[in-house]
This record gives C-alpha cells, sequence and structure tokens, in this order.
C-alpha cells in the first residue's frame, strides 16, 4: 500500500500522546472486493492538543478516529498512545487502556441507553472500573453539574431530556472515567443551532479543565476552525493535508481543500466547478491521487503516482502533485 | 399578486397531555418566480407550516387561518381539485431523499407514476419526459438511470431524482423542506444551486426551509424566521442581514462560529432550551432565553411592527435591536 508518507510526523522527541502510522483499514465488500476505507494514514497528537479531521462522509474520518480506540482492529498499521502499541495489545490490556480513550457520538439520544437513568449511564463506568478511579457519589454528582445537568434529574431517562441535554449526559459519561484523550465524532451536527454553541464552549472548558487531547470529527469547517489546533484534510481514505489549523485555513494549498473551503454557504467564494461529481467509490478508488477524478488540476503524474506530503510551512504538509503554492524547505 | 398568501396561520395538535401549539399566527406571501427563505430550529413550525399547505399533518392537527393559492382556497378545497393541486401546482422535497423514494421501484417507474396520473400520458411519452427531467436536474446518463433503483444511487443522485419527481408536472411553487441537510458541504452547494437555477429556469417559486440562515443567505429574495411557532422576523433577504431587529435573529447569527472567526473563539450561545410549545402561548416564545427580556414580554406577544420606511421588514420584539432602537434612541435625545 502506498501512501502519502509520514513525513508530516513531528520528532520522536516531541513525544506525541498519539502517533498513528500506516493506518490501513479495510473491510470485506460485496463479491470479494475490498473497502479500502482508510488506505495509509499516519498522523499524530500532542498531549492537550486538539486535532480536527475533516472530508466529506466516506472519507475515513470516523474509521480513523475508531481505529484509534482499535474499534474495529486496524488491518494494517501502529497506534501508539504514549509507549504502547494499541494494536499488538492483548484483549484486556487493551481493555483498560480504554479507560483512557473515550469517545462521544454524532446522535447523542441513540447514543444512550433509554432504559437506563441518567445516574446508570454516567456511574457504570466507574462502577466497572472501581478500583481503578478514586471516584465517589460526590465526585460524579459534581461531574454532572459540570455538564450543566441539574443532579437532582440524575434519575431520569434519556429521553425526559433535549439533544442538547443527551449530549451533555454523554460528555459526562465519557468524562466519568477520567480519559486522557477525548474523541468527538461530529458532536454537534445533530443539535440545533442555538444548542451547538453550547456544547463547543462546554467542551472547550472541559477539555481545560481535565486536560484532555481531543480528536475532533466534523464536516463542519467553521466548527472545525473554532475547536482545532491541527487540522487534517482526508479524501477517499487518504490525507491530503495536515497542519496547524490557522495555516490551513487560511492559506489551503490542496486543490480539494480549497474546493471544500469554496463549499461553504456565504464563503463568498464562486464555485469554479471543480467538485462536481461524486464521491468515487472506496471499493474502486482511483488510481495514483484519489482527488485526480474531480481536481481541475489533475495532469498525467496524478493518474499514476500517488503524490507524497511536502511541506508548505513550519506545519503544513499537502500530498498533491499541483500544490496552489510553492513549497518551502525548511 | 402573491401566488401564495398565507394569513393568520395556526396549527394546533390536540394530544392525549393537551393541546400542542405548533404554528400560531404565522403569516407569509411568495411571489411568483420569488424564493422564501423560512428560517428556524427544530420545533419552530416552519416544517408544521409547510405540511399544513400540503395536506400532510394528521387528522389531530386543527388547523386555523387561511391560505389562498392564486384562485385556490388551500384549506378548503373540493376532493377533485385536491387531487390535482398537489404535484401539479405545489409540489415538494424532502429532507431524506431515501425516505422519499421507494426502495424496490426503479426510478423510471416513480418519476413516470405522476405524469401518468396527473396528466394522462402514454408510458413512452411519460418515459422520454422522464429522461428530460433527469437531464433537467443535471443527472449524467439518464436513460441508464431510469432502470437503475434507488440504492444504486449515491445521497446526491437520490437527491435530484426527488427533484426531478417534484417537478414532473410543472409545479408553478416548490416548497424544499430542508433539502441539503442530510448531505455533505460539497453536494448541499450542488443541490442549492441546482433549485437556485430550476427557479429562474421555470420561474418558478420557491420556498426553502432550512435551521441554516447561511444557506438562504445568497439564494432567496425574502426570509421569515421562525421560532416556537410565531415568526420573529421577516424582510427581504438583504434587509435581514443588513439591519437585523429581533434579537433571535442577532443570536441566530452570533451562536454560529464562522470561518473568519479566529480559532478558540469564545462563541456566544443562546442559553436555555426551545420552548415547550405545550403552553398556551401569552408571552413572547424567546423570552426566557432573550437577554432583553422584561416584564413586558413575559405577559403579552409582541405584534409584527413594521421598520419605518420599509414596507417588507416586520418583527416581533418589543425590544428591537438594530436601526429601529438606533433612531429611537435618536429620537428620544431630540
Amino acid at each position: 500500500m502506498v501512501g502519502v508518507g509520514t513525513r508530516s510526523l513531528r520528532p520522536e522527541d516531541a513525544e506525541a500522546l498519539i502517533r498513528v502510522e500506516n493506518l490501513v483499514m479495510e473491510f470485506p465488500g460485496p463479491r470479494g472486493a475490498v473497502l479500502q476505507a482508510v488506505s495509509d494514514v499516519s498522523f499524530d497528537v500532542l498531549e492537550g492538543e486538539t486535532l480536527g479531521i475533516v472530508g466529506e462522509s466516506g472519507c475515513g474520518k470516523s474509521t480513523t478516529a475508531k481505529a484509534v480506540i482499535q474499534m474495529p482492529r486496524p488491518t494494517s498499521g501502529s497506534v501508539v498512545y504514549r509507549d504502547a502499541d494499541l494494536t499488538s495489545m492483548d484483549k484486556e490490556t487493551l481493555r483498560s487502556k480504554r479507560t483512557d480513550l473515550q469517545m462521544i457520538f454524532q446522535d447523542p439520544i441513540s447514543a444512550l441507553n433509554p432504559r437506563r437513568s441518567v445516574w446508570d449511564i454516567i456511574s457504570e463506568g466507574v462502577e466497572i472500573w472501581g478500583t481503578h478511579g478514586a471516584w465517589t457519589d460526590a465526585r460524579l454528582i459534581e461531574l454532572i453539574e459540570s455538564v450543566g445537568i441539574d443532579p437532582q434529574y440524575k434519575d431520569r431517562k434519556p429521553f425526559q431530556f433535549s439533544g442538547g441535554q443527551c449530549q451533555r449526559i454523554s460528555i459526562a459519561r465519557a468524562l466519568a472515567l477520567d480519559p486522557r484523550v477525548l474523541i468527538c465524532d461530529e458532536p454537534v451536527s445533530a443539535l440545533d443551532v442555538s444548542v451547538q454553541a453550547q456544547i463547543l464552549n462546554l467542551l472547550d472548558d472541559l477539555k481545560t479543565e481535565h486536560d484532555l487531547t481531543m480528536l475532533f470529527i466534523s464536516h463542519d469547517l467553521a466548527v472545525v476552525r473554532n475547536v482545532s489546533d491541527r487540522v487534517m484534510v482526508m479524501y477517499l481514505g487518504r490525507v491530503a493535508e495536515v497542519g496547524d489549523a490557522d495555516s490551513i485555513f487560511d492559506n489551503p494549498i490542496h486543490p480539494y481543500t480549497q474546493a471544500l473551503l469554496a463549499a461553504i454557504p456565504g464563503s463568498g467564494v464562486v464555485d469554479d466547478g471543480s467538485l462536481s461529481g461524486e464521491l468515487p467509490s472506496p471499493l474502486d478508488p482511483p488510481t495514483g491521487c484519489r482527488f485526480h477524478t474531480r481536481c481541475a488540476y489533475a495532469t498525467e503524474v496524478c493518474i499514476t503516482t500517488v503524490p507524497e506530503f511536502e511541506q508548505f510551512g513550519p506545519d503544513h504538509w499537502v500530498a498533491c502533485h499541483n500544490p496552489q503554492g510553492t513549497p518551502v524547505t525548511l | 399578486m402573491a401566488l401564495l398568501e398565507v394569513n393568520e396561520l395556526a396549527v394546533t395538535f390536540n394530544t392525549p397531555k393537551g393541546p400542542v401549539y405548533a404554528v400560531s399566527d404565522v403569516s407569509f406571501a411568495v411571489d411568483k418566480g420569488q424564493a422564501l427563505g423560512i428560517v428556524g430550529e427544530s420545533g419552530s413550525g416552519k416544517s408544521v407550516t409547510v405540511k399544513s399547505l400540503m395536506g400532510l399533518l394528521p387528522r389531530t392537527a386543527k388547523i386555523d387561518g387561511s391560505a389562498q393559492y392564486e384562485d385556490v382556497d388551500v384549506f378548503n378545497m373540493s376532493k377533485e381539485r385536491r387531487k390535482h393541486f398537489y404535484g401539479v401546482d405545489i409540489a415538494m422535497v424532502f429532507q431524506n431523499p431515501m425516505t422519499s423514494l421507494n426502495p424496490v421501484k426503479r426510478i423510471g417507474e416513480q418519476l413516470m407514476e405522476g405524469m401518468r396520473f396527473h396528466r394522462g400520458l402514454s408510458r413512452d411519452a411519460a418515459k422520454s419526459r422522464a429522461i428530460e427531467l433527469l437531464d433537467l436536474v443535471r443527472i449524467p446518463d439518464p436513460t441508464k438511470r431510469l432502470s437503475q433503483y434507488p440504492h444504486e444511487l449515491s445521497g446526491g443522485m437520490r437527491q435530484r431524482v426527488v427533484i426531478a419527481m417534484a417537478l414532473a408536472n410543472d409545479p408553478a411553487l416548490l416548497i424544499a423542506d430542508e433539502p441539503t441537510t442530510a448531505l455533505d458541504v460539497t453536494v448541499q452547494r450542488d443541490i442549492l444551486d441546482l433549485l437556485d437555477s430550476l427557479r429562474r429556469e421555470l420561474d418558478m417559486a420557491l420556498i426553502l426551509i432550512t435551521h441554516d440562515l447561511g444557506v438562504v443567505r445568497d439564494r432567496t429574495d425574502s426570509i421569515a424566521v421562525m421560532y416556537g411557532g410565531r415568526v420573529m422576523e421577516t424582510a427581504t433577504t438583504e434587509e435581514v442581514f443588513a439591519d437585523t431587529e429581533h434579537p433571535y435573529t442577532q443570536a441566530l447569527q452570533r451562536a454560529i462560529p464562522d470561518m473568519s472567526m479566529p480559532r478558540g473563539t469564545r462563541l456566544d450561545p443562546i442559553p436555555g432550551s426551545p420552548p415547550d410549545l405545550a403552553i398556551t402561548p401569552v408571552s413572547c416564545p424567546f423570552a426566557p432565553r432573550c437577554t432583553f427580556a422584561t416584564d413586558e414580554c413575559r405577559t403579552s406577544i409582541p405584534p409584527l411592527s413594521a421598520v419605518p420606511g420599509s414596507e417588507t421588514h416586520r418583527y416581533a420584539c418589543f425590544h428591537p435591536q438594530g436601526l429601529v432602537a438606533a433612531a429611537s434612541t435618536v429620537g428620544g435625545e431630540a
């Protein structure tokens, strides 16, 4: 599997909290075909950093994030958390590591068991890991309060809460195990606009309070810009562009990133038609650069060769044969 | 004259727990070939409003007020008229294209069904019209698509098929209820551009329902912002963005992160939750979440007032925040 390379990874001595190298996720498709969901993706996340992952549906952003917590285990590649490679860990050790890596999901209502009370939902993890954490009931109550839910409602069931409140409960459940890493998969996409900002601000507060490192997946670029230190733009299972969030959003180099930004309503950018057409199937992805079938700048080399990362700024990496900017050597 | 004129529309659902006031006192008009954006969150009444016009509400819904479409009284149509009203005069496109399409019927059959029923077209005539329609919504290779099933198409393509179905009988008004919410930003743009150009090509009026002010900004002539079943502010699109009067419309704009904000910018959320519609409306629905609310807002319903000097800009608020407030301060000092 040829990928865009690992040049975007920070040096070993940067002590990444999560270091994913050459991650491949494949699933069996119909009639013996192979669905190539993630093809050789490498990235790292430093402690306290928020990495935003963006791309259209089917680009592999959720699969990549789930691969970090080995849900399911990747086809190949390594996921190093602190100093341990999660991919080679046995089931029991992995299970205990997972308390450090928690996740919140897009649809907060289906993420919660409808038959259980808020208290049961939030305290279950602590009960299972009882000996590991120093959680007392009082601390759990504090936690429920800290996500903006009145603890007097702790015996209610999820259906008695609004979508925004359910997302707060999911967040409390994730934080009850004192995780180091919070993976947020489209956490505000299903919420009303007036509630989105509440949850984004809450995540921001909790990140500081609990010293969290975050992976933040969203198709909403404005939301990602708001929360991310670094951004990774994915297209059809590969990374197109990765680096410092400001650098990427202010100066997008990859034609795909440029097209994504132009598609935002009210962006004021005239549609040049470069992103017309549909996402090709991951069962039979295009050769070379996977974006070549929809790219306005595609040339012969894009069809034959997978582009490798080149550097366009102190922390700005782009995998493109015809980048819309000038590479730098640092 | 307006193509569709809705006056003092109210929709109440009778539930075992008592009435739910989903829509109250909603009035708006759409002119021929014009685009109206109805903006609101879930529970704002935007979908119930258009569903009442489309005759899609359950029997438990009590509809008051009037809706006049050309010479048709929409809520009091004869059965015969109704049969050839929906799908011919007004057509609708829904949020999730997969639920609008029959998964076990070929695209072609589904497209032809309406034309054959309403216009009595022959199979061949309907087929060539179906190809024409798929071409109109920019679906490549339309002849091949006719024999495909919905699952063989991508989400964006399915929504195009649904739009083609809605256009089959040349409606004068198309209602699109969150047509792009289930789609990616890139596909969203394509679909919105398509609706926009179809409206111009076919001189069709469009009601675009969305929760996203950004979506309506460049694509509608006028906007109605709804909250808690009521119209909070209505004006031409230009007016709303140039001079936002209602605190809710303002809050809605501020609560959404925008690409020009530097990262880590603290957002300005609207506190609290959307209103409980089961309570008899006696106050401004936004009052509990509004920074400017006073006792007046909590005890009486603000009427729609006109912005001086504008025939189109109206707002339902005792404490307008835009030019009206600025003008009254100046007036007060003088």
